[in-house]
């Protein structure tokens, strides 16, 4: 198996770290010279929401190992214990509670299933 | 609409202890909000830690990784890559894409922050992931508020620091204490999940919402759908479903934009 060598290692996470600085900077680096119009300021509101709701969606709703849609199946613990701890947060409001609850359930579900 | 006058900008050159009065008071506020959750993001730092821990990454290239990249879905993006031994561009423009919704942010943080000298917009970007614009944002739905004095500008951008400073504190406190404790913790826990289930606790105060809630079940059902494509472009074409989503639901009458929403206490 060909691994990096440790230059290239060194010179990726540099290169990964000029990546953080230019996606998340990608406009803020224009200054004053764009003004952005309001519809397009109003319309990525939910642009946050939907990131974070991209990233936990397959990983609840999918098994581990799939790339498609038809693998769905209900019998895998995460759905349970991401609406365990979707429930668990809507009514208690405080994290870790939330957190031990979402993870017994998943425990128990993985020995179950 | 007219082009907002430069307001004068916080002391940055000065240290923290010189600012005054009511910037330290907006900053000590960013980072308690960003404290609220700090369960959530010491939790999904920690499994990025692990992951990191457990790779085929020495210690000092970990701690490398965690201190340099800073940008928790890329880097456990890139693992699997770097295992692989694929050649380093192709790592980095997996990177990219994997970040592309920073570039989407960025449009936010240009309207918010346009005013600041090139470094501070650039270090500003830099530092501020999900979590502080998130927050960010939450609090100040809108750009540009026509009532705004430059002291209360100042101070806006005095607490997007102080979230900036606690969000980069709690991330790289959980990351290097994951990858410190990654041969101690065995993959049968399915710790990784905890992850998972720490960003419930983000978006559930988020869908108080009519709008909110559907921007967020069309973000999930395109993600999942999408799931099968590279680079984790699905990101990217949920967030694009939910600024349509966002644009149908601005036809209807306003929501009341201007309630600061909590994110995750």
């Amino acid at each position: 198996m060909p691994a990096l060598s440790s230059f290239e290692i060194g010179a990726l996470f540099v290169g990964m770290g000029l990546v953080t600085l230019g996606t998340r900077g990608f406009f803020m680096f224009w200054g004053d010279r764009v003004q952005m119009p309001e519809i397009i300021l109003r319309s990525i509101r939910y642009a946050p929401l939907a990131a974070i709701v991209a990233i936990v969606a397959p990983e609840i709703l999918m098994p581990d190992d799939a790339t498609e849609i038809t693998q769905f199946n209900w019998a895998i613990p995460q759905i349970w214990a991401g609406l365990a701890a979707f429930i668990a947060f809507t009514w208690l409001r405080t994290m870790l509670p939330t957190l031990i609850i979402g993870m017994l359930v998943y425990s128990a579900l993985r020995y179950w299933f | 609409m007219p082009k907002h006058p430069k307001a004068p900008l916080i002391l940055c050159h000065l240290p923290y202890f010189a600012w005054p009065h009511d910037e330290r008071l907006a900053f000590q506020v960013g980072l308690r909000t960003m404290s609220k959750s700090v369960v959530t993001i010491f939790t999904w730092a920690l499994v990025t830690g692990l992951a990191m821990g457990k790779s085929t990454l020495t210690l000092w290239q970990a701690v490398s990784m965690s201190l340099l990249v800073f940008a928790g879905t890329a880097q456990l993006a890139a693992l699997p890559l770097i295992a692989l031994g694929l050649p380093v561009w192709t790592i980095l423009i997996t990177a990219f894409v994997v970040n592309l919704r920073f570039v989407i942010f960025s449009i936010g943080m240009q309207a918010h922050f346009y005013s600041l000298p090139l470094w501070r917009r650039a270090t500003l970007g830099y530092f501020t992931a999900d979590f502080g614009y998130l927050m960010y944002t939450s609090r100040y739905p809108e750009a540009h508020p026509p009532e705004e004095s430059p002291a209360t500008r100042r101070s806006r951008i005095a607490f997007m620091y102080g979230l900036t400073c606690g969000n980069w504190s709690i991330w790289q406190m959980g990351s290097l204490l994951g990858i410190a404790l990654a041969g101690q913790i065995p993959q049968s826990w399915g710790l990784e999940f905890a992850g998972t289930l720490a960003l419930i606790a983000i978006i559930v105060p988020m869908l108080d919402r009519a709008a909110a809630r559907w921007a967020a079940g069309v973000a999930a059902l395109v993600a999942v759908l999408s799931m099968g494509l590279p680079f984790k472009l699905n990101i990217v074409l949920a967030i694009v479903a939910a600024i349509v989503v966002g644009i149908v639901s601005d036809r209807r009458p306003k929501d009341p934009l201007t309630k600061p929403v909590s994110a995750g206490d």
